[in-house]
C-alpha cells in the first residue's frame, strides 16, 4: 500500500489533485483484484469441498481398505486351501508367491492412511479460510448433468442395492414405451 | 431351443482385470466366440463390423459410458435386437430405472460370482 502511495506522490508531481486521481485508480485497481480473488477463490466451491466432497473422499478411501482386506483374505484362504489339498512342490510354490504378493493390502493401507490425512489436513485449511472470509465462500451447488448423475461409482454400505436388491427393481420396472 | 454356444459375444469393459474375468467365465460355461472392446465407441464401432448376439458391458468407461452404448445400440436399426447385459458397480436405483427403460435385457452389480452371470445369461438368451 505505501508503494502505491509513493508512486503516485512521484506520479502526482506536487499536484495534489493528480494524486487524489491516481490514487482513486490504485484503489479501484486494488479493489478489482480482492473481487476476481474472491471469485476465483469461491470456484473452488469450498464449503462443498469441506462438506460433501472431502468427507465423501475419506469414505471412499476407507472402503478401498476393507474391500481390499476382505479380498485379500478370500485370496489368502483359497490360497492356502489349496496348498492344503495339493501339495506338491509347483503348487506350493505358486500359492507361496500368491500370498506373498497379498502383501499389496498391508502396504496400500499404509499409502492410503496417508492420503486420508492430507484429506483433514486441507479440510482443517478449508475450515480456518472460510472463517477469515466470513462464510462469503458459500457457492451453489455443483449442477450435474443429466447422465453425470448415473455415475457414482462403488456404492457406500447402506447405499444401493445388492444383486437381490437389484433383481427386485429391475422386475418392477417397466421398459420405456 | 437349446442356445448356440458359438454365439458371438462382446464383453466391454475399460478394466482388463474386468475383461479376462468375464470372458474365463464364459470360455468355462462353454462359450466360444468370445471379443472385447475396452470402451463404448470402440463396442459400436466393433458391433458395426460384425453381428454379436450378446453384448455384456459396463456402464462407467469413458469417453462413451456402457449407458451410451446401450442407448445408441437401441436407437440403431440395425443393432437394436442385440441382447444386452449392463455389469456394473453402479448400483443405484435410478441407474436401474434408467437401464431399463432405455431397454437393458438384465443387470449385473459387480463384484459377482460365476453363478450369478450364469442366471443372467439363462435369463437373457435361455438354458444352455
Amino acid at each position: 500500500m505505501s508503494a502505491i502511495v509513493r508512486d503516485a506522490e512521484t506520479d502526482a508531481h506536487g499536484d495534489p489533485s493528480a494524486l487524489v486521481d491516481t490514487l482513486l485508480r490504485e484503489v479501484r485497481a486494488l479493489s478489482d483484484f480482492i473481487s476476481k480473488a474472491r471469485g476465483e477463490i469461491a470456484a473452488i466451491r469450498p464449503n462443498d469441498l469441506k462438506a460433501e466432497k472431502l468427507p465423501r473422499a475419506g469414505k471412499e478411501l476407507e472402503a478401498i481398505v476393507r474391500s481390499t482386506e476382505e479380498a485379500t483374505g478370500t485370496i489368502m484362504d483359497a490360497a492356502e486351501a489349496i496348498m492344503g489339498a495339493d501339495p506338491n512342490e509347483a503348487v506350493m510354490d505358486n500359492c507361496t508367491r500368491i500370498i506373498e504378493a497379498c502383501a499389496f493390502q498391508d502396504l496400500t493401507g499404509q499409502r492410503i492412511t496417508k492420503v486420508v490425512h492430507t484429506l483433514t489436513f486441507i479440510e482443517e485449511r478449508l475450515n480456518s479460510m472460510n472463517t477469515v472470509w466470513g462464510g462469503v465462500l458459500d457457492a451453489q451447488p455443483e449442477d450435474k448433468d443429466d447422465e453425470a448423475r448415473f455415475l457414482n461409482g462403488p456404492a457406500l454400505e447402506g447405499e444401493g442395492h445388492d444383486q437381490a436388491g437389484i433383481d427386485a427393481l429391475f422386475d418392477d420396472v417397466k421398459p420405456a414405451a | 431351443m437349446a442356445v448356440d454356444l458359438s454365439m458371438p459375444i462382446l464383453i466391454v469393459d475399460d478394466y482388463k482385470t474386468m475383461l479376462r474375468i468375464i470372458g474365463n467365465l464364459l470360455k468355462q460355461l462353454g462359450f466360444k466366440t468370445i471379443d472385447e472392446a475396452t470402451d463404448g465407441a470402440e463396442a459400436l464401432s466393433k458391433m458395426r463390423s460384425k453381428s454379436y448376439s450378446l453384448v455384456i458391458s459396463d456402464w462407467n468407461m469413458a469417453p462413451m459410458t456402457g449407458f451410451q452404448l446401450l442407448k445408441e445400440v437401441r436407437a440403431d436399426e440395425k443393432l437394436k435386437e442385440t441382447k444386452f447385459i449392463l455389469v456394473t458397480a453402479e448400483s443405484k436405483t435410478e441407474n436401474v430405472i434408467a437401464a431399463k427403460q432405455a431397454g437393458v435385457n438384465n443387470y449385473i452389480v459387480k463384484p459377482f460370482n460365476a453363478e450369478t452371470l450364469k442366471g443372467k445369461l439363462k435369463a437373457v438368451i435361455g438354458e444352455f
